[in-house]
């Protein structure tokens, strides 16, 4: 059945197995439709990063489905998974996790080059362009260490649209910023809604910024509330 | 490929001095190993080849391998019995027919043969005696089954013995011992009693201590003379073109004549045996130094593994798979081993030239004068091959191990 969202999630539930199980996701339903800039918020331990990373195809739930674009991952292979997760969804986490050996472009081009869908030349154009696009025109060549802050969280940013996925996922992606580049994270999110018609689902503490985004989902307890 | 490789090679270069040492560790283990087999092949090679151009490569023997079988034996074979007090029939020894043999086997592609009769005697010059193996030779059939007339450094060669009434020609480490020169006349005397004057008509040296001390050469019949053993032959000495054949004709003449037929492998069957244990040592001792450089290796990619979880976390979160994972780390390993094992050639090649110039002067069972060294091509890519293969199964548990980490609780623990 289709139902037009970018991705969406049907009774899913994330069990921790253990001498007392512990519940992150507790069944929920939830969709966000292309160009939806949609916050996810709660408490800590409510399941947001749960319900994040089982959206990402990074964790496997213990019962429900998750459909992206259509497809539903439960009927796919590992690999299969990994590939939807390469083409369609960038991430974007608390910390950067820039690959401190590699210059600002090679980790930018990164995913490009493992999806290898565009000739070698034009994934360093793209690279080149999405940094520009980020204000980053010149940091090139520079490693991780030789930028702020909030440069390597927007190089992430970059890194996260490199194979120009329809959908970025981001576990507290301000967590770690001050409010100037926290606003200046989200300004880029709206832009991406707007003008890229990209489906982006953040998980935020900050009210502020989450009030801006055009949905608020609220967990307790893993659930919706 | 090209993409784990790119990532690979950030890894290590992030790590310098670490990569270095680890590839240091496996550099020394190839370079010692090439070295010291170039240095046991050289010396293995240069032995066997003294025994294979000094050395007959079939002896015929005038001899049995076991004793004949008494009637008894023949005729119950399997039945219990016991001979006491069997007093063999004492036969005259040497080969008998001996030139219908010669004559044979000079029709055999491939084969030259020396006749002779081998006599054990005492050389007394100056009131030193000295035991001496005398052999009795044909000039001709000598000077084409052996290579004595080379090593003789006197006027005439063989031919010398020819210019005396009886003429020897002794080892130079003789007649040192005997005190002895060119033209002297010695004292011969056999077992059987036979005295005889004999005069030096050439020296030789063969570079073997035993032969040069313990060794003369005269013509058969005055061998045959003062062993008092007339017109006997008691071994045939064999060379052949290809000296690989030797136990092949060895067998087969055994076979046909019945006469102990000995190759030179089975001759010298201890040394050859000792070059196999010394190699398996020197093998065993080499392997280990590999060994050890190849803990660096698992150490350094188990450390690059600890230190890169976040790294393989955001790799996997991205759209790498486990494979792709286990790839970087055991190309790391692999990368590490093939450089080290680049640097361990040079290494090796180098250590081999300095070898090949140290210089002394030792008289063990042969004359060294220096190490003798052979390189193969088979030791560099041997060394080399078992150096990288090692590395990347150093590699393989630490590679693995990241493969099957998950991201998830990496990327919650980061958090």
């Amino acid at each position: 059945m289709t139902t037009g969202a970018a991705i969406e999630a049907r009774k899913l539930a994330r069990i921790l197995p253990g001498l007392i199980p512990v519940t992150l996701v507790d069944g929920i339903d939830f969709m966000a439709k292309p160009g939806e800039l949609v916050a996810i918020t709660g408490a800590s331990g409510s399941g947001k990063s749960s319900l994040l990373y089982l959206l990402g195809l990074l964790d496997e739930p213990t019962s429900g489905s998750v459909i992206i674009d259509g497809i539903d991952s439960a009927s796919l292979t590992d690999a299969q998974r990994t590939h939807l997760r390469l083409e369609r969804l960038g991430f974007v986490f608390q910390f950067h996790f820039l690959l401190p050996e590699f210059s600002v472009l090679d980790n930018v081009c990164m995913p490009m080059k493992k999806l290898n869908a565009l000739p070698e030349q034009a994934q360093a154009e793209r690279g080149r362009m999405l940094l520009k696009d980020l204000g980053l025109e010149g940091s090139e060549k520079k490693l991780p260490e030789q930028l702020s802050g909030g440069e390597r969280q927007r190089v992430a940013v970059a890194r996260a649209l490199a194979n120009a996925p329809s959908i970025l996922l981001a576990d507290e992606p301000t967590g770690n910023l001050d409010s100037k580049n926290s606003h200046a994270v989200f300004d880029i999110f709206r832009r991406l809604t707007r003008q890229d018609g990209k489906t982006i689902i953040a998980v935020t503490h900050d009210q502020e910024l989450a009030s801006a985004c055009d949905r608020q989902v609220h967990l307790a307890d893993g659930q919706v509330v | 490929m090209k993409l784990l490789l790119h990532i690979a090679l950030g890894h290590l270069l992030a790590r310098k001095r670490q990569t270095l040492v680890s590839m240091m560790g496996v550099a020394m283990g190839v370079g010692f190993t090439i070295a010291m087999s170039s240095l046991m092949e050289g010396s293995q090679r240069d032995f066997i080849s003294r025994i294979v151009d000094n050395m007959p490569h079939v002896t015929l023997k005038d001899e049995f391998r076991a004793n004949p079988a008494q009637p008894v034996d023949l005729v119950y074979p399997k039945g219990a019995v016991a001979l006491k007090g069997v007093k063999p029939k004492d036969e005259i020894r040497g080969i008998k027919a001996p030139w219908n043999k010669i004559a044979a086997l000079e029709t055999m592609p491939g084969v030259r043969v020396a006749p002779s009769l081998h006599a054990q005697i005492f050389l007394s010059f100056s009131g030193k005696d000295v035991a001496v193996n005398l052999l009795g030779i044909d000039i001709e059939r000598e000077r084409r089954a052996s290579r004595i007339e080379e090593d003789i450094s006197t006027a005439g060669g063989l031919t010398a013995l020819e210019s005396a009434a009886n003429g020897i020609i002794i080892g130079k480490g003789l007649a040192s011992k005997l005190g002895v020169q060119m033209n002297d006349t010695l004292t011969a005397a056999s077992a059987s009693g036979v005295v005889m004057k004999m005069k030096v008509v050439g020296l030789f040296h063969t570079g073997i201590i035993s032969t040069d001390n313990g060794q003369a050469f005269a013509l058969i019949k005055k061998a045959q003379i003062l062993a008092d053993r007339p017109n006997v032959i008691n071994q045939m000495r064999i060379k052949l073109t290809d000296p690989m054949q030797a136990i092949e004709i060895a067998a087969k003449l055994e076979q046909r004549w019945g006469y102990r037929s000995e190759s030179w492998q089975e001759s010298n069957e201890g040394l050859l045996g000792a070059f196999v244990i010394r190699n398996t040592v020197m093998y065993i001792t080499v392997s280990a130094i590999l060994i050890v450089a190849s803990f660096g290796i698992f150490n350094v990619v188990s450390t690059v593994v600890f230190e890169k979880t976040r790294d393989i976390a955001i790799l996997r979160s991205m759209g790498f798979e486990p494979a792709d994972i286990r790839g970087i780390f055991l190309l790391e390993g692999f990368l590490v081993g093939l450089l080290g094992a680049l640097l361990g050639w040079a290494l090796g090649f180098g250590l081999s030239q300095i070898l090949g110039m140290v210089r002394f002067n030792i008289k063990m069972m042969t004359e060294v004068q220096g190490f003798i060294l052979h390189s193969t091509w088979i030791h560099y890519t041997m060394s080399g091959g078992v150096a990288a293969l090692s590395a990347t199964l150093a590699a393989w548990l630490p590679a693995n191990k990241a493969s099957r980490l998950k991201p998830v609780e990496i990327i919650r623990g980061a958090a």
